[in-house]
């Protein structure tokens, strides 16, 4: 069983922490597996353009260098803590309306996407290569932030290229997911540190890239609570499969 | 509406003083309340990528022999074996025997900056794990790497410095001098005081292992400000841009108008293309409007006449930019007083006209500066390309004498 958060934010986006310290977060809190995905924007759209012109963003520049980094500290969060290090990235297709907005994590994609064109295509070629698909915070959150809501809208459709629904954010269950009988994730969605509690993933696998992916997809998952106030794991908030706890 | 009026001349007034004030306290910080004293001499490598002979290349480069550090090396890199720096450098290693020195020539062709493929291959061969690159217009001291090293910290990524000038031979050297010590000095003190210094090729000393940890100087082939986008890129993996206490100083010499406006214009384009809104925001804080402000407020105060307020005003405004010229340790004589006036009216224009598309013409290659720094090839028919976007003429002359 590893204790898994596969959406984080580090300073290659609008996280403030460096995908170091984000290891050493992790890590020294007993997780098995994480992934890093840094918002990728739209190269032609306003926002995206704005989302550029603040840093961000993820771009062909700095796609090498995010994994050249994420390579190097994953080696060292294997070796320190015998973490795994995902690299991903979330396409983040925002508009003023919520319901043209799309969130789209993809992992296990080694090449730089872009974030422009239809997202049914975009999540279909992460697919075609190997990648593994995440529609994030696809609901109303019940949290005061931006919403997306494009993805939920196409759900029928967009069911076919996506490998898993984010069903939680904080401590709170998203229910619309979870009744929706959609494969489902947990994650943090981190930018800071405080946001480090929340509905995590324990994933069903050895403790290989391939392996978790395919955990993933296969949906060999639970889900749990971390509450890092109280040092993290207490056993009692597992519940596996959430759709049963539901 | 006189009062909103009055209201406004006041409020820009106290900005831009303000801003002066401050970038000018801030630098006196950097130049003579270091933060920090390092024990250790480390050797280091020295980068020195060279192109043509400018005006006191030699005395520059002696300089660099010339330095007094327990153990460092010298690495020159020439792209071209027909280079007329060449037989100035080979003469020079001959020279000193004594300071370790090699040449390497030839560069790799890993992107479309220059002194990234003509950096690649002595980066490589570098031996120790400080590493400077450094400019081959700058003139040292010989106590240069003795201080630099002092002001490195374990959380440095790229240790830069302020950059001033030496040695202005005419009227554009002294304001060329002025604008790198007022200026130019006071954006990297204001950036510094945010926590966001940013780094200046003129002189960058970094760890090796981190600029291979984010996957070597390859990674910045691409940007047209390598130098900008190094600092940036190890503040991601947690490092910071630090700015050491004592300038260096570029030769200036006799300067021309086409260097004079060349240069200035592409810092100018860099800083549009990396930091737009702080770039927009530029015009705001420009000096005219404090010493119009200052007028208007002298006659509303019933202090005297409008003139006499504008005088005031430019005689406060020289005072602190001459403030800001002695902290620098700058030399310029006399001259540097109506030159340090006269730069002022530049900026305005400088800043006009990099608001243009940015081309530039390297190695016979068009290029383009986008958004983020990024250089990109121009395809298709030049000439064309050139006319839809209103290019600069000398980019147009390069694109018809490309398209003949």
């Amino acid at each position: 069983m590893l204790l898994g958060d596969f959406h984080i934010h580090s300073n290659f986006s609008d996280g403030v922490l460096t995908i170091s310290e984000i290891v050493d977060l992790y890590g020294s809190r007993g997780f098995d597996v994480i992934a890093i995905t840094d918002h990728l924007c739209e190269s032609e759209s306003f926002l995206g353009k704005w989302a550029k012109r603040l840093d961000q963003t993820l771009t062909p520049e700095t796609w090498p260098v995010y994994l050249n980094i994420i390579e190097s500290e994953g080696a060292r969060a294997m070796d320190q803590y015998g973490m795994l290090l995902l690299s991903g990235f979330e396409i983040s297709k925002n508009s003023v309306s919520n319901s043209r907005s799309a969130h789209l994590i993809g992992l296990g994609v080694p090449n730089f996407v872009y974030a422009d064109g239809d997202v049914y295509d975009i999540a279909k070629s992460i697919k075609e290569i190997g990648g593994t698909t995440i529609a994030a915070h696809p609901v109303w959150t019940r949290v005061m932030e931006k919403q997306t809501f494009h993805l939920w809208d196409r759900r029928s459709e967009m069911s076919e290229v996506i490998d898993a629904w984010e069903c939680t954010r904080n401590f709170k269950i998203l229910e619309e997911v979870t009744k929706s009988r959609l494969p489902v994730i947990a994650s943090s969605d981190l930018h800071k540190p405080n946001h480090l509690s929340s509905w995590k993933t324990i994933v069903h696998s050895e403790k290989h890239p391939e392996a978790v992916l395919d955990a993933i997809k296969n949906q060999n998952l639970s889900f749990k609570i971390f509450n890092d106030s109280n040092g993290g794991s207490n056993g009692n908030n597992m519940c596996a499969p959430i759709l049963s706890y539901i | 509406m006189e009062d909103q009026m009055e209201t406004i001349c006041v409020l820009l007034f106290l900005a831009i003083s303000s801003v002066l004030i401050i970038s000018t306290a801030w630098t006196y910080k950097i130049r003579f309340f270091p933060r920090h004293k390092r024990k250790s001499r480390e050797p280091i490598t020295i980068l020195k990528p060279l192109k043509g002979i400018d005006e006191g290349l030699e005395e520059n480069l002696i300089s660099f022999f010339k330095l007094n550090y327990p153990k460092f090396e010298l690495i020159f890199s020439i792209a071209s074996k027909n280079d007329p720096a060449l037989p100035l450098v080979k003469r020079l290693i001959g020279l000193y025997p004594n300071v370790d020195a090699k040449l390497i020539l030839g560069d790799s062709n890993v992107g479309l900056n220059p002194k990234i493929c003509n950096l690649i291959r002595p980066f490589s061969v570098a031996k120790y794990e400080f590493t400077l690159i450094s400019a081959s217009n700058v003139r040292v001291e010989p106590c240069y790497l003795r201080n630099l090293i002092q002001d490195w910290t374990d959380n440095t990524g790229v240790l830069t410095s302020l950059v001033s000038g030496t040695n202005p031979r005419n009227l554009l050297g002294h304001i060329e001098l002025a604008l790198l010590s007022c200026f130019y000095a006071r954006a990297l003190s204001l950036a510094d005081i945010t926590g966001n210094a940013f780094a200046i090729g003129k002189s960058m000393l970094f760890l090796r292992q981190d600029l291979i940890r984010l996957g070597g100087l390859e990674i910045l082939s691409n940007y047209l400000a390598e130098d900008y986008m190094m600092g940036e890129l190890m503040k991601k993996i947690g490092k910071k841009v630090t700015v050491a206490r004592r300038p260096v100083y570029q030769y200036l010499g006799k300067h021309t108008s086409k260097q004079f406006t060349g240069r200035h214009l592409r810092w100018g384009q860099i800083r549009r293309s990396h930091a737009q809104i702080l770039f927009a925001f530029e015009p705001l804080l420009h000096p005219v409007q404090f010493i119009i402000s200052g007028g208007i407020i002298w006659k509303t105060a019933q202090m005297g006449e409008i003139s006499q307020g504008l005088v005031v005003s430019l005689f406060l405004l020289t005072s602190i930019d001459l403030f800001q010229w002695l902290i620098m340790g700058a030399s310029g004589g006399s001259r540097i007083a109506p030159a340090i006036i006269l730069q002022h009216v530049f900026v305005p224009f400088f800043w006009l006209f990099s608001l243009r598309q940015p081309v530039f013409n390297w190695r016979g290659q068009l290029l383009r500066l986008k958004l983020g720094g990024v250089l990109e090839p121009l395809h298709g028919n030049p000439l064309r390309n050139s006319l839809r976007n209103k290019w600069s003429r000398e980019s147009l002359r390069a694109a018809r004498q490309e398209s003949r």
